[in-house]
């Protein structure tokens, strides 16, 4: 499985990297352009995907991404359904992770989940 | 006496043995002819025949000196015509002798003077002096007796004079005398009239005055004084018993001359006895000023009216003048009175200080301690001068200071104006508006902007932070799987976490104090709330009564239980609180359209209108020291505001008050 994380915290980034990269085909992008560009490249079974990043922010990207990508996409935010931006982008997602998260180990298992139903 | 310039006299010899020729010989060798200056001669008896009785008698008169010899043969008309002559002209008769009798002659003749000669020839001028000697000191007598008599007469004329001028004079000078007199008495009168209107200090007393001075004419009724307000319209004091001001609309611009019309006066005397409610009779006006009268009802017939209008000449000056007084006086005590009330009342402290701190004048809301007269023990309460007080910079600056003062826990500002004062010491006003509410409010203020700002800024400090710290921690948890347990890199990797924990804490802490969010909110029962409430409050609701209508069973609002639980225990317990005595409490809960109403109302002494719009301030309290934080009402209002709903207050009839909270009704979308 193709794993691409797109994370501009590089610690946050390189640890899902560390856990998915045993088992699975892993690419780390740290903004939006960035992200689009490997998004295209790699064309990733699993995106996990950043709201606020320089360049594009997880919206912009997913519009940019929908004709052709078929990736389960897992967001992770410190924004929760405050507005109706974030409210709308929480139905385009397949798993939404809130942040801080406290254990990177149990969301490491959630993740895999999904890709697993 | 004059006697020399004697008249020559005028001689007629008569009778027939005159001796002519003889005498005419001697008329100039004799000093007797100095009286003689015509002699003529005649006999009688040719006179008497040859010519009428009248032309002689006529003769006779032209001469002054009759000398006639004495005949027995005249006849008895001329004795007759002798005798009547004898009143005109000396007349002598000279006769021999023998043959006269002298008594027959004497009353016969009625002759004085009686010559007797034996020779008549031998007659000379000489013989003849002693007789015109005699005549003529008889003439000098008569002539001197004629004059005294008419020097008599003159003296007499002039005397008689004299005494009608002293009679005059003496006249003059008593009726001067009593004139004086009575011009000294009228002054004496005017003088204490004088006086006593000096002493006048209200327009009444001023009336009375001249009431009194006038009463001795009885026809004088009231007198009165207008005040033009417009020319037809007059403010009217007048004494009904006691003095009474009056408002009296005329028909005609009142005037001096207004009232000389018959008409005009009488329809004033009608519209003043309509006012008045009693008959009025005539009026008499006086201008004191452009806007004043002063009006004499009066009676007086015509010969009065003369001495009323002299007796009024001589003391309208004086009315005038107090008048004037009166009126200045009454101005300026009006005048200083409005200041000194505008002074005392201005709601911030103002005092008038000398350089030596002693107040001159201060308006109400200085004056604490009437009897101090330091500003800083009046205001202050202390025993000096108060720190930072500007006053003798201002007095050395001679411009007005600004300072911020700390007087009795209190905050003022200090306004310190220099007076140019006549005071022989300088001086300044203080004015000192009170900051202490604007301070506590702005520092409030104050207090709610920094806990803004931090707000606004642990959030950015959190977002800032927890991406890397999520980076952090998650990566050592990693890392932990890593590594062999119990190992040095293990136990370092667990202590790395353990930071990363602790920051997480502190930035939620922060987040807490910066923005507190503690709350609870679901879907719930009003009533059930109130019914859960009421068993908390059972002591102090043991001495009152307590009245439940609840109607809100089947809808919810959208709030934190625990906190509005917290609102009704707070607002039964400030109604028990309320009430001194046994009272009513009413906790009713309603619902209408889309709103949820809760009213706690009770029956005590509701709130002062003053405090009215302060009870939901915060640390804003009626209760004794130590009671009541005042945050009650403050939190109540925070808390039903955080859940939508609005709180508010209303006065109870008769008495109370009634809390009234309004929540909109929650719809729950999924039901």
């Amino acid at each position: 499985m193709k794993i691409l994380i797109i994370d501009d915290e590089v610690l946050i980034g390189r640890t899902f990297s560390r856990f998915f990269s045993k088992s699975h085909e892993v690419r780390v992008a740290i903004d939006g352009t960035d992200g689009l560009k490997q998004w295209i490249d790699f064309q990733p079974d699993l995106v996990i995907l950043d709201f606020i990043m320089p360049g594009l922010n997880a919206e912009q990207l997913l519009d940019k991404v929908k004709p052709f990508s078929k990736a389960k996409v897992c967001l992770i935010s410190a924004y929760i359904g405050d507005t109706e931006t974030e409210t709308q982008i929480l139905k385009r997602v397949d798993l939404f992770i809130a942040k801080p998260f406290e254990d990177i180990v149990k969301v490491c298992d959630k993740i895999l989940k999904i890709l697993g139903a | 006496m004059e006697v020399e310039n004697l008249k020559s006299y005028r001689l007629l010899l008569l009778g027939a043995e005159w001796q002519i020729e003889a005498f005419r010989a001697q008329k100039n060798s004799s000093d007797v002819f100095h009286f003689v200056s015509q002699v003529s001669y005649r006999t009688v008896l040719s006179s008497l025949q040859d010519d009428p009785q009248r032309q002689f008698y006529s003769e006779l008169e032209k001469v002054d000196v009759l000398f006639l010899i004495y005949e027995k043969h005249y006849s008895e008309e001329f004795i007759k015509m002798i005798s009547e002559i004898k009143h005109k002209i000396e007349v002598v008769l000279i006769h021999h002798d023998e043959d006269i009798n002298l008594k027959v002659v004497i009353n016969e003749w009625n002759v004085k003077k009686i010559i007797s000669f034996e020779d008549f020839s031998k007659i000379s001028v000489a013989m003849l002096a002693p007789i015109f000697k005699k005549i003529n000191a008889k003439h000098i007598k008569n002539k001197i007796i004629k004059d005294i008599s008419v020097q008599k007469k003159q003296l007499d004329e002039l005397i008689l004079k004299q005494e009608v001028i002293v009679n005059e004079k003496t006249q003059d000078i008593s009726h001067s005398t009593k004139e004086e007199d009575k011009k000294l008495k009228k002054e004496r009168v005017i003088l204490r009239f004088i006086k006593d209107m000096a002493l006048v200090n209200s327009f009444e007393d001023f009336l009375r005055v001249i009431k009194n001075e006038f009463k001795v004419f009885h026809e004088i009724g009231e007198i009165l004084l207008f005040q033009k307000k417009t020319d037809k319209l007059f403010k009217v004091l007048f004494s009904k018993n006691y003095f009474q001001w009056k408002e009296i609309p005329f028909s005609h611009a009142l005037s001096e001359e207004s009232l000389n019309d018959k008409i005009i006066h009488s329809l004033i005397s009608i519209q003043l006895a309509n006012s008045l409610s009693r008959p009025f009779g005539k009026l008499k006006l006086s201008q004191l000023s452009n806007e004043s009268f002063i009006g004499f009802e009066n009676q007086l017939s015509d010969i009065h009216k003369v001495d009323f209008e002299e007796f009024l000449h001589d003391r309208i000056e004086v009315i005038h003048m107090a008048h004037e007084k009166l009126f200045l006086e009454i101005t300026m005590v009006q005048f200083s009175n409005r200041w000194e009330k505008t002074f005392d009342l201005i709601d911030e402290p103002i005092a008038i200080i000398d350089e030596n701190y002693q107040v001159l004048r201060s308006n109400s809301f200085f004056e604490k301690n009437l009897h101090s007269l330091k500003c800083y023990e009046m205001f202050a309460q202390r025993t000096s001068v108060c720190l930072g007080c500007p006053l003798k910079e201002t007095i050395e600056s001679n411009s007005a200071q600004k300072r911020d003062l700390n007087i009795t826990k209190s905050n003022f500002e200090l306004y310190s104006y220099p007076m140019k004062s006549t005071f022989s010491l300088r001086s300044v006003v203080h004015n000192y508006i009170d900051r202490t509410q604007e301070k506590k409010l702005y520092s409030r203020l104050l207090q709610t902007e920094k806990m803004l700002s931090i707000g606004r800024l642990a959030g950015h400090l959190s977002h800032e932070l927890n991406n890397p710290l999520t980076g952090i921690r998650s990566m050592v948890q990693y890392l932990k799987t890593q590594v062999a347990a119990e190992t040095t890199a293990a136990k370092d990797l667990v202590e790395i976490e353990k930071a990363t924990e602790r920051c997480f804490k502190v930035m939620n802490n922060f987040i807490e104090f910066s923005n507190p969010k503690n709350t609870n909110f679901v879907a719930m029962n009003l009533d059930e709330i109130i019914q859960k409430t009421i068993p908390l409050l059972k002591v102090p609701l043991r001495s009152h009564q307590l009245d439940l209508q609840l109607a809100s069973q089947n809808v919810e609002i959208l709030a934190d239980p625990s906190l509005v639980q917290h609102v009704i225990f707070n607002l039964i317990q400030n109604a028990t609180q309320a009430m001194k005595e046994k009272g009513t409490i009413l906790v009713s809960t309603d619902v209408s359209k889309k709103k949820i109403s809760l009213k706690i109302s009770d029956s005590g002494e509701g709130i002062a209108l003053e405090n009215q719009s302060l009870i939901f301030e915060p640390f804003f309290t009626t209760k004794p020291e130590g009671e009541g934080t005042g945050l009650g009402l403050s939190i109540v209002k925070s808390v039903v505001e955080n859940s939508q709903g609005s709180i508010r207050f209303e006065p109870n009839h008769p008495q109370g008050a009634t809390f009234i909270i309004e929540w909109p009704i929650y719809e729950n979308t999924n039901h």
